[in-house]
């Protein structure tokens, strides 16, 4: 198997929002990072994935199954975090154990309670009274505790400190150790995918802008700092995002071989997505 | 599905405590009323109404968490949880419905229990009402199915409106209408044909007779049947969070 989840032209239509077209494949053995501003439309599409959306044109595959179809056995290699809280409120980490139990098949307590020890979670506190990024632990402690074979994140690191990140990104480096293992990760956080992602898929109002190799992506991306008179020299169709400063202009450009004239810098994923969303 | 049945019943398990709490505060109230040696004909009635009002309220209290339930695990999104786990779209809506029965069941053997309890009183104090008779039973049956079928039945509009008191509104409403219907037509009959007509001799005779357990448990299935069609059409449609 080539790629673990192949997305061909999905279209979803919702009263405020589009999904319009969406493809990529995220190829097995490697970490995907699914970036893109709110609203661009990456939880629609991880939900997609999952088969829990509203049937619609296109097809999705995940780990060679049409994802409208996954069987139980699938869905077990499949390690999910969502955005926020996904369980319920009034139940605690102890008692979360026996509901998986009766979940996954694949389901390991001592892996679970080795990750809440791990990440310092208490087993006998509501997850109402839990903070955000008690939260996000748990919900990454509980995707990775029936030995998944894919995980699909969203936002899994949103809200944690930057030393809570590391350690969970070492998890997940860890994790793709195996090399049949892969992650879609989708983030605002677009700094720890510099550290995982191979891949970097952006969206932007419900349309993929691009899909590429992380390295090659930022290689092709080049900032050109430059005057407003060097600004008028650069070709409108080279010019992806503008920023315009008191003293200069910074544009965006994969064209950058073009200007050699003008100092230009490397980009960011951060700086990417920025200037691709400003108008 | 295991562990989403014992998610459900483990988060609501107070109100099982609760709905425990009211037979017994029901059983003891109707026990010491029969068990009075003062007792009159009027207050062995009126301990044989209070007797039905909570045999009603227990099997009410045993399923009314089930809705709101529902209804907070759509907002959590603990159902998308399920659905993208280990649980198929078919178990998902099996656990529904065996949560329902279960809760019902619950409440069915509480009245039970009741029941029981103030029968052994009367006839210890030498009485001769028949409170342990096939009409009280066949009545717990009727209730425990009625209350189990409404709520089941607003299980579809829990997902559509992600809340159980609009849904429980909507089929109050609607079958609040169907009785009006009914009972507009009936009353007019009622006072311009024929004034002995009336719903209780029919009700009585309908409940006395022998296939009054297999008809309703044959029109609550078929009821279980149409809805449980329906909810699984709509999970499997997707977006059910």
């Amino acid at each position: 198997m080539e790629n673990c989840i192949e997305v061909k032209n999905i279209t979803r239509e919702y009263p405020q929002f589009r999904l319009n077209n969406v493809s990529f494949n995220v190829p097995c053995g490697t970490v995907m990072g699914f970036i893109g501003e709110n609203g661009a439309g990456k939880s629609t599409t991880i939900r997609a994935i999952l088969g829990l959306l509203k049937k619609g044109d296109g097809e999705i595959t995940v780990l060679g199954e049409n994802a409208d179809t996954l069987t139980n056995e699938t869905k077990e290699k499949i390690g999910v975090v969502f955005d926020g809280l996904s369980f319920p409120e009034n139940l605690t980490a102890s008692q979360l154990d026996k509901v998986m139990r009766g979940i996954y098949k694949t389901w390991n307590s001592e892996k679970y309670f080795g990750f809440m020890r791990k990440f310092e979670l208490p087993l006998n506190k509501k997850f109402k009274a839990f903070s955000r990024g008690m939260v996000m632990r748990l919900s990454i402690a509980a995707a990775l505790s029936h030995n998944p074979q894919l995980l699909i994140l969203d936002e899994p690191t949103s809200g944690l400190d930057p030393v809570m990140r590391s350690e969970i990104l070492d998890i997940f480096l860890d994790f793709m150790q195996d090399e049949s293992h892969s992650i879609l990760i989708s983030t605002h956080i677009t700094s720890d995918l510099e550290h995982i992602a191979d891949y970097i898929c952006f969206i932007h109002k419900g349309e993929i802008m691009f899909t590429e190799e992380r390295n090659t992506m930022l290689e092709r991306h080049r900032i050109l700092k430059c005057t407003d008179e060097q600004l008028g020299q650069i070709d409108k169709s080279d010019i992806i995002g503008i920023r315009r400063g008191r003293f200069q202009s910074e544009v965006l450009t994969t064209n950058a071989q073009k200007y050699p004239d003008i100092p230009s810098d490397a980009p960011t994923i951060e700086e990417i997505m920025v200037f691709y969303v400003k108008e | 599905m295991r562990g989403m049945l014992y998610e459900s019943f483990l988060l609501n398990r107070k109100c099982f405590f609760f709905a425990g709490i009211v037979t017994a505060v029901g059983t003891a109230v109707c026990a010491i009323m029969i068990a009075n040696p003062n007792r009159t004909a009027e207050s062995v009635g009126v301990a044989g109404a209070i007797f039905i009002a909570v045999l009603a309220l227990s099997i009410t209290v045993c399923s009314e968490w089930l809705g709101r339930h529902l209804e907070s695990n759509l907002k959590c999104r603990f159902v998308d949880v399920t659905l993208a786990g280990g649980i198929s779209k078919n178990r998902f809506v099996m656990s529904l419905m065996i949560e329902n029965l279960i809760s019902m069941a619950i409440g069915f053997l509480m009245c039970l229990a009741m029941n029981g309890v103030i029968a052994v009183t009367d006839k210890a104090v030498g009485g001769d009402i028949p409170f342990w008779d096939v009409f009280y039973i066949k009545l717990a049956v009727a209730i425990a199915l009625l209350v189990g079928v409404f709520d089941y039945m607003s299980y579809p509009l829990i997902i559509k409106f992600k809340s159980a008191e609009k849904a429980g509104l909507t089929i109050g409403v609607v079958l609040g209408f169907a009785i009006l219907l009914f009972m507009l037509p009936f009353n007019w009959y009622k006072y311009n044909v024929s004034e002995e007509i009336n719903l209780i001799e029919p009700l009585r005779k309908f409940m006395d007779a022998p296939y009054f357990i297999p008809v309703i448990i044959g029109a609550a299935a078929v009821i279980y049947a149409i809805v449980y069609a329906v909810l699984l059409n709509r999970v499997k449609k997707g977006d059910v969070c």
